[in-house]
Order: C-alpha cells, then sequence, then structure tokens
C-alpha cells in the first residue's frame, strides 16, 4: 500500500477494503466515524492501545488496515508498534473471520478429558484447521487455552455462548444449529 | 437484578462521607431484610450456567411471583464450588443445598420448600459413602473438611449487588485501616499475618508493600493481577465474578497503605464476565464514596480502572502485565531492579492476586491470632517461615468431584484428591497430580501424603502454583503431558529471549519423537541438558520453570519415557503413534458397540458377528476402545 | 564503587552495567545484542556470568549487559557453569541460524561443532539491533517485531509499508548476520520525497536540504565518505552516541 498520510487517501483504501473483503463500502468518513468515537471513548490515549484494538475489533470482526493507520496517526504511535501489538496478542485477526466463532478450550483438565478428540472432530466436520475459517465463511475455529469451567471439561465456546461436556461424537450435531 | 446482562447494574445508592454512615448502611440493609426472610442462592458462575442455571434462576422468579412469596428473594450467586454437581441452589437461612437442580425442579421446591419447609429428597446430595441423602451444605463431605474463608461468601452475595457484601461486614476492614490505623501499622500487621502471595509466587506480601512504601517515585500503583493464565484454574474467575468487592476492598487497603492513587485490575481476554461483574461493582462502590474521591470521608483518594488482556499467558508475568498496560507487547524484562521500585511507567507498583487481595479484608477483621493459627510453620520472626491461611485450589480432571476447594495451608494432597475429590472414581487408579499449571510439576502417588504450602512440594520439584490441581489416571501418559505442556509454553512464549525461544522448540522437538515413536538413545539425558539451560537463562520466569513439566515426569515416570523410546510403546494407550487397535476375536460377541462409536467408519461386522478393524482407515482415536464392554479391542 | 571481578578487586563507576565494567578492566564477555550507542536488551543471554551480592550465600546467573554493578558485588565470568550453559546457547543459535558465518564462527570460538536438533536456516537472529537503531538512532520506526515465540521476526508494517524508512542504512549497517539488507531499486524510491531526491543525511537530520545529484550511488559520492572518515562508522550511530538527536524527516 502506497503512503496514506491524509484523510482522503485513507478513505480511498477503506473503500478498497470493504470492496476486497465483499463489504458494502459506506460513503464518505462514516466508517472513520466509529473509529474516532473509539479513540474518544478512550480519551485518546496512546496506553490504551489494547483496548481501543478490541473495541474496533468487536464492531468489524477483524482489524482492518486502514483503520490502523488512522490510529497510527491519530495517536502518534508508530504503526510498527501497531503491527507488534495485533500480532503479539492472539485475542486481534488481521484477516476477516467466520461469523460463528468457535473457541475449543485445551487447558489441561479438558485435554485429560479428551478435548484432542473433540478438536478432530471439529476439523472433520468442518474440513478446516484450527484457526481456519471455512469456505462460506460460517466458522472459524481456534483453540483458546483455558476458559476456567474446568468442572464441565472439555467445554468451547461459539459467539462466547458456551457449551460444555463435550464429546467427538456429537460435537458435530451440536454446531448444526449455528447457521 | 439481572444476572445475564450485558449493561452495568444501577442502583440507587448514597455518598457514604463518615465511617458511621457505613455502620447505618448496613444497618439500614439488614433492617430492611424480612425476619422470616428466605434467601434462595442460585449459582449462576459459568459452570453453573451450563448446566441451565440461569433457567433455574428465572424460573424460580416466576415461581415466587405467581405464588406471591413477599419474603422470599432469589439470588443469582457466583461460585458455590461444587462444580461436579451443578446447578447447584442453596436455601438460606437453613443452608439447605440442592444438588444438580433442573428447570422442572423449580416448583416442587417452591411449593415443598420454600412454602412448606419440606425437603425434596432427590435432589439432596447423596453421600457415596454412606447412601445416605445430606440436607445441610455445611454437612456435605465436600464442604466438611474445608474453610471456606474467602469462598464461602460466595452463596450469600450477589455479585451485582453492593448491598449483600456490605451486610457481611463489607468495607469494614476498611474502615477500620482508614479512622484508626496508619499506614505503616498496616503493613505491619500484614507481614506478621504471613500472607505470601497467591499466585504462585509465594513472596511476602508485607514485605513488597513495605518496599513499595518506601520507595521513590512520583506515582505510586497497585495492581490487581487477574490474569490467570494457567490452564486448568478458575479460582480468580470465582473470586472475580461471585465476590468482587472482596478484591476492591482489599486494594484500596492496601493502596491507602503504600500512598497509592491510582490501581488497575488487568483481566484476562477469556474472562468477559469477570470484566463485567468488576465494572458494576467499581461503579457500585464509587456511588457509595468508597471508591473514588474522599473516601468515607476520610481525605485519602483511589480510584481503579480496569484493563483487558490480549490473549497471552505471559502476561501473568509481572513485567510483562505492566507493559501490556503501557500499551505495549507484553514482553517481560529483566527483574535486577524490581517492580516495586521501578514497575509501571517505572514508578513504585504492588502487584498482587486476586486471592490475595481478596484475604486482606479478612485478617484485618479477623486478627493476627485468629489468622496464624490458620496453616504451616511460624511466622513471628520470618514471614518466609511458614505459609498461613487458606488456599483455593482447583481440583479438576480425573476426579470425582470436580470445582473449587479451599483449605487451610498444610492439609496433604491425599485429603484432598480423596477425602474431599472423591478420588478418581470410574473404576480407575489415581496415578499423579499435576499442581502449579505450566510451571509446576507431576508428583506420584508416593508423595501423596506430602503437605500442601508453599515450601513442601518444591522440594519435590513441583510447586504449588496459583492452585491448580489436575489429577491424572492410568489413562494419561506422561510423556504426552510433559509435550503438552511444553507445547503450550512454546505458543505462549513471548520469542524475545534465545534459550524460551529455541529451547522450548527443541524440548518439542524431541518430546515429539518420543511420541511418535522415534525417540533415541540419549534423548533423556539431552533433555536434561536443554531443560538446565532454559531454567538457568532465560529472561523471565515462563522460561525459568518451563522445564519443570518435563524434569518431573522423567524423575517420577522415568520408565514411561524408556517404554516410549526403547520399545515404542504407550503403556497409557495415548500416543497414537505407538497404538495399533485390533479386535480380539474370542472376546467379540458381536454387540455392535464399536461399530457405532466409531466415527470413521473403519469397523465392518454385523450384529452377531465378529467384528473387525480396518488398519488403514483407523485413526486410532481410541473410540472403539472405550466403548466396548467385553474386553475384546486391544491396542 | 568497589567490587570484585574473577577473583580481582576492581573499581568502577556508579551505575555501570557488569559488562562495561567488565571490559573497562579488559574482561571480554560475548554479548551479540549489544551495541554502545543502543540501550541494553538481554535478548541473546551470551553475556551471562555468575554473581553474588555483599552478604548473600547465593550465586546468580544474569545477563552482564543488564546487572549494575553494587558495592561489593562478586563477579565470576568464565565457571564451568558459564561455560556449559554458553556453549548450550550456541548450539540453539547454531540450530537457528547456521547458515549464517557470523554464527559459525561464534560456534567455532566456543567450541561447538554441532546441534542436536533440527535447523531452521533463518539467518535472522532477532537480535533486534536493527530494530532498535530504526526506533531509538534514527527515529523512523519503518520497522518492528511482530508475532511472538518462534514465529517472531522483524518485519515492516503488514508485512509490505515501507513507507516511513528513510533508507539511511543503520539497520544493514549493525546487523551481525547481513539478514536484513536494502534492495537498491527501492532504495531510490523510498529516499525521493514528493518529486524531490533528497540526500540521505538530510533524511537523517545531518543536512538541511541537500539534493543528490548522483542518482542515489552514495559510494561514488564525496559527502558520503567525509561523513563515514569522521565518524568511524555508520554516521548515524556516532551522533547517537554524542547524545540527542533530531528525529529522521518524513
Amino acid at each position: 500500500m502506497n503512503r496514506v498520510d491524509t484523510i482522503h487517501a485513507l478513505e480511498t483504501a477503506l473503500a478498497a477494503e470493504r470492496e476486497r473483503t465483499g463489504a458494502k463500502p459506506l460513503k464518505g468518513t462514516a466508517e472513520l466515524r466509529t473509529v474516532r468515537q473509539i479513540l474518544a471513548k478512550h480519551g485518546g490515549k496512546a496506553s490504551q492501545i489494547i483496548a481501543i484494538l478490541q473495541d474496533l475489533q468487536a464492531v468489524y470482526h477483524y482489524l482492518p488496515e486502514p483503520e490502523l493507520r488512522f490510529i497510527s496517526l491519530k495517536l502518534e504511535v508508530p504503526l510498527t508498534r501497531l503491527y507488534a501489538i495485533a500480532t503479539f496478542y492472539k485475542a486481534f485477526r488481521l484477516v476477516p473471520r467466520g461469523r460463528h466463532e468457535i473457541s475449543l478450550c485445551m487447558g489441561t483438565a479438558c485435554h485429560v478429558r479428551g478435548a484432542m478428540r473433540v478438536k478432530d472432530a471439529i476439523e472433520r466436520e468442518l474440513k478446516i484447521r484450527v484457526g481456519g475459517t471455512t469456505n462460506d465463511m460460517r466458522f472459524s475455529f481456534e483453540t483458546v487455552r483455558c476458559l476456567g469451567c474446568c468442572g464441565q471439561a472439555p467445554v468451547m465456546t461459539v459467539d462466547e455462548e458456551l457449551v460444555s461436556r463435550l464429546d467427538h461424537l456429537t460435537v458435530g450435531k451440536a454446531l448444526e444449529r449455528y447457521k | 437484578m439481572s444476572c445475564d446482562g450485558r449493561e452495568v447494574i444501577t442502583l440507587k445508592l448514597k455518598k457514604l462521607r463518615s465511617f458511621k454512615s457505613l455502620d447505618r448502611f448496613a444497618k439500614e440493609i439488614l433492617a430492611s431484610r424480612p425476619a422470616d426472610g428466605i434467601r434462595v442462592a442460585v449459582c449462576t458462575d459459568t459452570g453453573c450456567r451450563a448446566c441451565d442455571s440461569v433457567k433455574v434462576y428465572e424460573a424460580f422468579n416466576r415461581e415466587i411471583a405467581k405464588e406471591r412469596l413477599t419474603n422470599v428473594e432469589i439470588k443469582a450467586t457466583g461460585c458455590h464450588g461444587f462444580c461436579e454437581k451443578g446447578a447447584l441452589v442453596v436455601i438460606h437461612p437453613r443452608e439447605i443445598l440442592y444438588t444438580q437442580v433442573k428447570p422442572g425442579d423449580v416448583p416442587e421446591i417452591v411449593a415443598k420448600t420454600l412454602k412448606k419447609g419440606q425437603l425434596v429428597e432427590r435432589l439432596l446430595f447423596l453421600d457415596p459413602e454412606t447412601g445416605a441423602r445430606i440436607e445441610l451444605e455445611g454437612e456435605v463431605p465436600y464442604y466438611t473438611r474445608q474453610m471456606r474463608l474467602i469462598l464461602g461468601d460466595n452463596t450469600r452475595i450477589d455479585p451485582t449487588d453492593i448491598r449483600d457484601y456490605v451486610a457481611l461486614d463489607g468495607y469494614q476492614a476498611l474502615r477500620r485501616a482508614l479512622e484508626r490505623e496508619r499506614p505503616g501499622e498496616i503493613i505491619r500487621t500484614i507481614t506478621r499475618s504471613g500472607l505470601r502471595g497467591r499466585g504462585g509466587g509465594g513472596f511476602p506480601t508485607g514485605i513488597k508493600w513495605e518496599t513499595a512504601r518506601k520507595a521513590r517515585g512520583a506515582r505510586r500503583f497497585v495492581i490487581c493481577n487477574a490474569d490467570e493464565g494457567d490452564p486448568g484454574a478458575f479460582m480468580d474467575r470465582s473470586i472475580c465474578e461471585g465476590n468482587p468487592h472482596s478484591v476492591l476492598e482489599g486494594m484500596i487497603i492496601g493502596a491507602y497503605a503504600v500512598g497509592a492513587h491510582e490501581g488497575f485490575i488487568y483481566v484476562r481476554n477469556e474472562y468477559p464476565l469477570a470484566v463485567q461483574a468488576l465494572t458494576t461493582a467499581l461503579a457500585q462502590a464509587r456511588q457509595c464514596a468508597l471508591l473514588g474521591d474522599n473516601i468515607l470521608g476520610s481525605g485519602f483518594s483511589f480510584d481503579i480502572s480496569i484493563s483487558r488482556g490480549g490473549g497471552a499467558f505471559v502476561c501473568g508475568e509481572s513485567t510483562a502485565l505492566m507493559a501490556s498496560l503501557e500499551g505495549r507487547p507484553g514482553e517481560p524484562r529483566a527483574k535486577y531492579i524490581h517492580t516495586v521500585e521501578k514497575g509501571l511507567w517505572e514508578q513504585p507498583t504492588v502487584l498482587n492476586n486476586v486471592e490475595t487481595w481478596a484475604n486482606v479484608p479478612k485478617i484485618l477483621l479477623g486478627g493476627l491470632d485468629w489468622y496464624t493459627k490458620i496453616g504451616t510453620g511460624d511466622v513471628r520472626t520470618n514471614p518466609w517461615g511458614g505459609s498461613k491461611g487458606t488456599k483455593i485450589f482447583s481440583l479438576v480432571g480425573k476426579v470425582r468431584n470436580t470445582g473449587l476447594v479451599e483449605v487451610p495451608m498444610g492439609m496433604t494432597l491425599r485429603e484432598i484428591i480423596f477425602d474431599i475429590g472423591g478420588g478418581v472414581g470410574k473404576g480407575k487408579k489415581f496415578k499423579a497430580v499435576q499442581t502449579g499449571g505450566p510451571s509446576g510439576g507431576v508428583l506420584p502417588e508416593s508423595l501423596l501424603d506430602l503437605p500442601v504450602d508453599f515450601d513442601a512440594l518444591t522440594e519435590a520439584g513441583s510447586m504449588m502454583g496459583s492452585g491448580g490441581m489436575i489429577i491424572m489416571d492410568e489413562d494419561t501418559c506422561m510423556v504426552d503431558v510433559a509435550r503438552y505442556f511444553i507445547d503450550f509454553l512454546k505458543d505462549e512464549s513471548c520469542g524475545k529471549c534465545l534459550p524460551c525461544r529455541e529451547g522450548l522448540r527443541a524440548l518439542l522437538e524431541i518430546l515429539n519423537r518420543i511420541t511418535e515413536g522415534e525417540g533415541r538413545k540419549g534423548d533423556i539425558r539431552l533433555l536434561e541438558e536443554i531443560s538446565e539451560g532454559i531454567a538457568a537463562t532465560s529472561l523471565c520466569a515462563l522460561g525459568g520453570s518451563a522445564p519443570n513439566p518435563v524434569l518431573t515426569t522423567i524423575r517420577y515416570f522415568r520408565d514411561e519415557y524408556m517404554a516410549h523410546i526403547r520399545d515404542k510403546r504407550c503403556p497409557a494407550g495415548v500416543c497414537k503413534a505407538l497404538l495399533h487397535y485390533a479386535v480380539i476375536p474370542e472376546n467379540c460377541t458381536g454387540c455392535h458397540a464399536c461399530f457405532k462409536a466409531c466415527p470413521v467408519s473403519c469397523i465392518t461386522g454385523r450384529a452377531k458377528e465378529i467384528h473387525r478393524i480396518d488398519a488403514a482407515k483407523c485413526i486410532t482415536c481410541g473410540a472403539c476402545y472405550d466403548a466396548c464392554a467385553f474386553g475384546a479391542i486391544a491396542r | 564503587m568497589k567490587f570484585v571481578l574473577n577473583g580481582r578487586a576492581r573499581t568502577t563507576t556508579r551505575g555501570a552495567t557488569v559488562l562495561d565494567a567488565a571490559r573497562a578492566a579488559g574482561v571480554d564477555i560475548p554479548a551479540v545484542c549489544a551495541h554502545d550507542a543502543l540501550q541494553p536488551y538481554g535478548a541473546c543471554r551470551l553475556c551471562i556470568v555468575e554473581v553474588r551480592e555483599k552478604g548473600k550465600k547465593r550465586w546468580r546467573v544474569v545477563t552482564s549487559c543488564l546487572y549494575p554493578v553494587t558495592a561489593g558485588l562478586e563477579v565470576e565470568t568464565d565457571t564451568e557453569r558459564i561455560r556449559r550453559l554458553r556453549r548450550l546457547l550456541i548450539e540453539l543459535l547454531l540450530a537457528r541460524s547456521g547458515c549464517a558465518p557470523y554464527v559459525r564462527e561464534l560456534a567455532r570460538r566456543y567450541g561447538v561443532t554441532k546441534a542436536r536438533f533440527s535447523r531452521l536456516d533463518d539467518d535472522c537472529i532477532l537480535c533486534g539491533l536493527c530494530v532498535r537503531v530504526c526506533t531509538e538512532v534514527v527515529g523512523a520506526n519503518a520497522i518492528g517485531f511482530a508475532e511472538r515465540g518462534i514465529g517472531r521476526k522483524v518485519d515492516s508494517p503488514f508485512g509490505i509499508d515501507h513507507s516511513r524508512c528513510v533508507a539511511c542504512g543503520a539497520c544493514t549497517y549493525v546487523c551481525p548476520t547481513g539478514a536484513i539488507q536494502m534492495e537498491h531499486i527501492r532504495t531510490g524510491e523510498l529516499r525521493a520525497v514528493g518529486g524531490e531526491h533528497l540526500c540521505r543525511y538530510t533524511l537523517m537530520g545531518f543536512l538541511s536540504d541537500a539534493v543528490c545529484a548522483l542518482n542515489y550511488e552514495c559510494h561514488r559520492c564525496e559527502i558520503d565518505q567525509k561523513f563515514r572518515a569522521e565518524a568511524g562508522t555508520h554516521p548515524i550511530l556516532a551522533r547517537a552516541r554524542k547524545g540527542p538527536r533530531k528525529k529522521a524527516r518524513r
């Protein structure tokens, strides 16, 4: 991408980004309004950068590049630092994800109660690997290290809703209700 | 009171601008409760939620409205601890415990117990030893051996209502501290109590506070570490979600003691409900002037903000946590200069774990004589000389009674796992207990009589850690356990320093080879050599303690390693590459159970015929082995 | 301040690190990620020594580049334990970056002949010198670290954005293995700002508004030769040693 240190260039980049990912492009500065609001909510403080990125991702389900550039300009934080943060912390994604996010717990208690088998079952069922997204953008599949529900192991969350006492034979059926 | 809502719960609360106003507030709350009042505590912690406890809660509310029971209050509470038997309901003041309650049971409970005081027998806990039903929560064996100083209040508190906390002497410790004690005195009390860090480090809290108080800096900070990254541990989550005010009160007292006016609670990203509970609690505490400007009219001002993690285990390490708070990647730094001297923004910083903070008000209210009687050792002249107070453990894995357990320091592993936990169950045999998370190690059956405290387990090669206690049975492969932890740590390593980043890669490679049947002579020695290097030269404690799972499994289960390396065999039946499933024709009854269990349909055979496994299609998942009741599958 | 180095009493200034004090006393300690123009980093761990604080019983293994000398500190730089640990560290480095001559030479010097695990053959040793020089000295923040753990790497934002680079060449200069290089074609693009072909010394903040007349063939340029001769090193590093700098233009 070329240098985009003007708002105009950012908007052009935003439009191109939306087209690339298949989302409907909005007019003018409507989308930058969202990121501006988020920055204002956190007082425009660079130390709040992780919370800012979390709020941004909550809206778009990933971290779009034009918004990150805007944040870099506004907070006067080098883009390298934003990129480092976005790739260091596993909560962040730089590419769009599926409609439903599956997070399978691979904590010790779950592991000991058969989480690996459940993982294999999900991979077979959805035909994707951990970290992937189904072709129809229906599911994204991640593993996490411990959701803290060890008494109900093995567990997973789908869209932050807990599904517990999983079984490699029935997990496929459990996923059917998510369209 | 919503127990699900994503919004902050607001109540009408008055600012308390004097110490006496807190007492009046508490009196008002107690007076407002009817003399014949019944309070039903429904556990809505995440574990019980998965057992539909929210629907149970809603059913109760509907029923008491329908029956017009004005003296009954339904409370959605945090974790009661007996997660195996969720959904849990406790009825105060009689302290009746109902287990595994379903929404459909609620009308009966309301009609019989709430209206007529009669018991619904089938919902009472059934003691497996005696076959008797037990009515009272306090008499259930799971609880009788526990000492629930910190968790016990969970069944009496709706975390979204500060008034429940105040009614239980909440904020009285803070009041006493601000009214009658000087910071130095508070620190002396905490030091003499022997309170040591519950996050795993076990550092004497009083010494930490004293050093911070004396350190030089324009600003001072107190931080609550709610990152709780150890897989298998959920104690801190349950405190934050079930009794958030206990943490806040501890932090305010600590801030007063060290002279800090700004505090942070750093909650890991995977705990959104804890963030919510804490946010509500902070808002209500501010409304009451128990937090913020001029607390209780004392002139002391202190406020707390919440920060969420980004999904990094390493951010549980203090310097990485502080880097994250400063808006940077969570890379630790060397601690040659301690964070109490130069921590957050290079200022003196006190960082303590959730459970540590929750102990502070209890110590100040209960007194030194009482607190120092609980636990082990002698701390009168040396705060390192013992382990005082209780510790909460998450007892999970292959154990009958999974859940949270709070016991005095010094109870043995055997008592916790067998007397409280009910042992392994399902006819399986105990093999090992893993404590201390990825920084800890495994301990075998021969060491079950070790007392659990800060020091005894360390000598055996493990550590108590933050309280995760994972029980493993004969079906757990210890080499696979080592591989599991190294795999975890390799993903969580920040990657800055050479020994941790490259060393964990090397360890994982060797462990993978061993579990895939390609172990070589000399591998154990190589594992030990790399482990020494990583432990001695890593930049932070993640690398520094990473080899513990490997070293303890080698120490106590060496023959299992040898079976993998020399005999290419996995005795526990876990390492797929070393397994080969086949039907034993003499034992096969043709019951077809294996066929139904197989996820890839690699078993052929009709009912009453001897079945056969196609080894080429078999993915060695072991489902058939588990399904066969006739011992007809060999591996 | 008095301390003990390898059994001999020495003195050093307050605030000195063990590494600085040792080098001043003529004792050699290997330190790959240390550079006198940059803040100490503590990533390579090769500068480890054993220390014991005055009055304490235990010896600790610490990185000398970051450890401050205290009164009465005892330091041992070449114990059996240090040699063993250092050899293991170099073995790990060799497995990662055995393709780089710098690493092979380091291994040879300390007697490490081979690595007992698989090779990555990544010539970047993640010493961080390039990132730190770009951030601390040049002030361009054009490159940084991305990812974590074994996936950690030096990168420009999103892997493709070179817009902040002033093509000063400091990163290439400090890199021990040659893993980071500038592409000659891009150099010209990066130094051209808004149609002007600014001299890279303008971009680094040394000169005002100098324009390049040699199409960026710096090796033919007298200005460049003069700066290098005066500095004895990459000019921006020499200036860093002297004190505060102006931020690079961009």
